[in-house]
């Protein structure tokens, strides 16, 4: 019998696919037996969605200056 | 001519044949996911966009000089790196800064958004920022755990390795990472449903 503690540390890593094919049958069925099991997957699996979708971006000015900075380095690696 | 569908050892190795073109398909395919990293942990978006930079001095002259590892992804080493000078300039500075912007009034203008309304935008950039607010009330394991699977793409095992700790104590942190997130998204009662999971 699997511990709740390590049950809930399984379904972490298959929240972020890092469970195997095997593995994977396992946790579906304990998913479909287990309410607070279910319900804790969901949270998390929510949880990370909401986080992979706060992205930020550099300006283009922060841009330019890196590849500025990278064609000189290659001008003198050149020269 | 480079691809775009080129994996990141590809364009690096293009890049260290003096291809500039790889280097900019490489810095443009990972520049949201490095400068996330660093805005997440400095709230400040001149001292990300400066350690933005630092961050891709320093890799541009490890590649440049030979010295790139190529065993491991390009962007858990880039990230990391980024990771580690946030977080280095953050103890120096012992505070979280204020959130500086360039206008004032565009707070969030460094978000990303795509065919939105106005509002649709201002509702999301409220949303993203109170997570973002969210994230930095995490006690420091657990937020760097979430940081590093999140931003520098590392397995459970790899940030266990790194950072010191078993895998199950880095499961473990970001499993009461995740649910404090959730219990704190629970309580200030924000908008994501309606806005996140909307479908495009």
């Amino acid at each position: 019998m699997t511990s709740t503690f390590t049950q809930k540390n399984n379904i972490i890593r298959f929240v972020y696919a890092e469970t195997t094919v095997a593995e994977n049958e396992i946790l579906m069925q304990a998913l479909l037996i287990d309410d607070e099991l279910y319900d804790f997957y969901m949270k998390c699996a929510f949880t990370k969605e909401s986080i992979d979708k706060m992205e930020f971006e550099p300006s283009n000015k922060c841009i330019t200056n890196i590849l500025n900075y990278s064609k000189k380095v290659s001008l003198q690696v050149a020269s | 001519m480079i691809k775009n569908n080129l994996s990141d050892a590809e364009l690096l190795s293009h890049y260290k044949q003096g291809n500039e073109k790889a280097f900019e398909v490489l810095l443009r395919r990972h520049k949201s996911k490095i400068y996330s990293t660093i805005f997440t942990i400095v709230k400040d978006q001149y001292v990300a966009e400066d350690l933005m930079q630092d961050v891709f001095i320093k890799i541009i002259d490890i590649i440049r000089s030979g010295r790139y590892n190529e065993e491991g992804k390009f962007i858990q080493w880039a990230s990391r790196m980024a990771h580690n000078l946030a977080i280095d300039n953050f103890r120096r500075n012992k505070r979280y800064p204020t959130i500086v912007l360039e206008d004032g009034m565009n707070v969030f203008n460094s978000l990303h958004f795509a065919e939105e309304t106005v509002e649709d935008v201002r509702i999301k950039n409220e949303t993203h920022t109170s997570l973002r607010n969210m994230i930095q009330t995490l006690p420091e394991p657990q937020r760097e755990v979430l940081l590093m699977r999140h931003y520098a793409e590392m397995s459970f095992q790899e940030i266990a390795e790194a950072t010191g700790v078993s895998i199950n104590t880095s499961l473990g942190r970001m499993r009461y990472a995740l649910i404090n997130l959730r219990k704190l998204i629970e309580k200030t009662n924000v908008a994501y449903d309606q806005y996140l999971y909307a479908e495009k």
